[in-house]
């Protein structure tokens, strides 16, 4: 399964890594007593954590699609039930939601692995939509009823529908073998986690101006900007992974991106009104599985349906 | 022992726990009483399963003869699994007094695990707490009791259902209350249930 320019990739990827993990041991060495014992610790699990994603993305990379599809799915069932255990639910939620985790994932990937791309894309925002109304009508719970309603079914398409348009870029026609894929989805998942990345570490060494100090205090317009400018960089310097020309490449980064800001920002605000730092404690240094994936998963349809209009046959 | 240990991380996973560590249960290896807010069957699973390997070998459930000795997989569940006791709360009578049997595994060293709210309560509000444990530390003045606070089960397994949804629960463990000098049954009774009630977690 592994061609060589994604191999090419992943080499880079892992040198990337090796340096900042050395960077990292270098800095806790080292370290004027300004840098907080705190922020090394966090920056080192963080790091760590990166070996571990990495590693398991490239396994279900080798695997091949299945691999790929369950991989994904694992990541909406962490993300679903860190949202879910976040908003309040009526007791009369419960069998809607034992619905989502039992029969709504799972089909929705299913449709991933068949290529079934008409159901995929209106099973949940379609027919789940109206199922879970209809059941929760017939269950007899007036109460709050738009309300609950409409946290169930927005939890199944952020951390569902969403997420699933990532592994939906299996299924794109793209005039070639299912490695340019693959490569498209490596493309796509870089190119959203370096915008984070870059915004962190641009945040922390040029942060000064709060981009929106109630929902995310953590980001701001230096690290915002300097984040769009690296990842739309690597998306000009990674075009060869993809279909697209530099330009076009370039480009695409760039909408990922700023929709991927976009996500980071919506789940903060979710996680902010519930009160809590973080999703969950799955992922050492980042927090829970949606900590991490909240950018991919806004970024996924936007960058899959620019994908297939303009680029797939 | 295993079996146990294996299924104790199978629970906290499918639920997000983390063991608890001795250190913050401070438990200085007596028998203690830990009490808990119920809402579910998966209270004392849960409690179960995040306690440090021998105290959770150690613990015996405190279970309801009227609920649990209904049919045999209830039976096996908590007499076989759990090495649970069953007490008696409808016809109690000097023979099978409850206070007795839970005194009787406390002084053979084991710990017990009691939800003094009676049984399950769909309530989010913790209830108003049964005298049992006001018996207990009346009868065993140095028996520490743990509160252990439970978050979310209710809405994991909400009474009357049978499949657990995987949403990450929590469990915290506050400081040992002891039966005060000249404490009276209510004012025990009510500091024991403000301990674990759902507004300090706020």
């Amino acid at each position: 399964m592994l061609d060589p320019e994604l191999f090419l990739l992943l080499k880079w990827i892992i040198s990337f890594l090796t340096l900042s993990s050395l960077t990292a041991f270098l800095l806790a060495k080292f370290a004027s007593k300004e840098v907080s014992q705190e922020t090394l610790k966090n920056l080192q699990s963080r790091i760590a954590t990166w070996w571990m994603i990495v590693a398991i993305f490239i396994l279900s990379t080798l695997i091949g699609k299945m691999g790929t599809v369950v991989l994904f799915a694992t990541i909406s069932f962490f993300a679903l039930r860190e949202v879910v255990s976040l908003i309040k639910t009526r007791r009369s939620d419960y069998s809607l939601l034992v619905f989502s985790f039992v029969a709504v994932l799972p089909i929705q990937y299913a449709l991933v692995a068949m290529k079934w791309y008409g159901l995929f894309a209106i099973f949940i925002p379609v027919f789940v939509a109206s199922i879970l109304a209809i059941w929760k009508a017939w269950s007899g719970d007036n109460e709050r009823f738009f309300e609950s309603v409409a946290s169930v079914e927005w939890c199944l398409v952020l951390c569902i529908y969403f997420v699933s348009h990532a592994p939906a870029l299996l299924m794109l026609d793209l005039s070639g073998s299912l490695s340019e894929n693959f490569k498209l989805l490596w493309f796509f998942t870089l190119v959203v986690q370096i915008n984070d990345v870059t915004q962190y570490i641009f945040g922390k060494i040029f942060g000064k101006h709060p981009l929106n100090k109630k929902v995310s205090p953590n980001k701001t317009i230096e690290g915002l900007l300097g984040g769009l400018a690296c990842s739309t960089l690597v998306g000009f310097l990674l075009s060869w992974l993809t279909p697209f020309s530099s330009g076009q490449a370039a480009l695409m980064a760039l909408i990922s991106a700023v929709a991927g800001t976009g996500g980071g920002l919506v789940l903060s605000a979710i996680k902010r009104d519930a009160g809590v730092k973080d999703y969950g404690t799955i992922l050492p240094g980042h927090g829970g599985m949606m900590d991490r994936f909240d950018s991919l998963c806004f970024a996924a349809p936007v960058f899959f349906h620019l994908t297939r209009y303009f680029f797939a046959g | 022992m295993q079996v146990r240990n294996l299924l104790a991380r199978i629970i906290r996973l499918y639920f997000g726990l983390d063991v608890v560590s001795d250190k913050d249960l401070q438990t200085k290896n007596e028998p203690v009483v830990f009490f808990a807010n119920h809402s579910s069957h998966i209270d004392f699973v849960l409690v179960w399963a995040c306690l440090p390997p021998d105290i959770r070998a150690n613990l015996v459930p405190i279970a309801a003869s009227d609920y649990w000795c209904k049919n045999a997989i209830r039976r096996f569940i908590c007499a076989q699994f759990f090495h649970g006791v069953m007490i008696e709360r409808n016809e109690v009578s000097r023979k099978n007094n409850p206070i007795r049997e839970i005194a009787k595994v406390l002084e053979k060293g084991h710990c017990v695990l009691i939800f003094p709210e009676g049984g399950r309560k769909s309530h989010t509000v913790v209830q108003d707490f049964k005298s049992g444990i006001y018996h207990i530390s009346k009868r065993m003045p140095n028996v520490e009791f743990i509160p252990i606070q439970i978050i979310n089960a209710n809405r994991s397994m909400p009474a009357g259902t049978v499949i657990p949804l995987p949403l990450v629960c929590s469990l915290n463990f506050h400081e040992p209350i002891k039966l005060e000098e000249k404490e009276t049954r209510q004012q025990f009774l009510t500091r024991a249930r403000m301990a674990i009630d759902e507004e300090r977690a706020a």
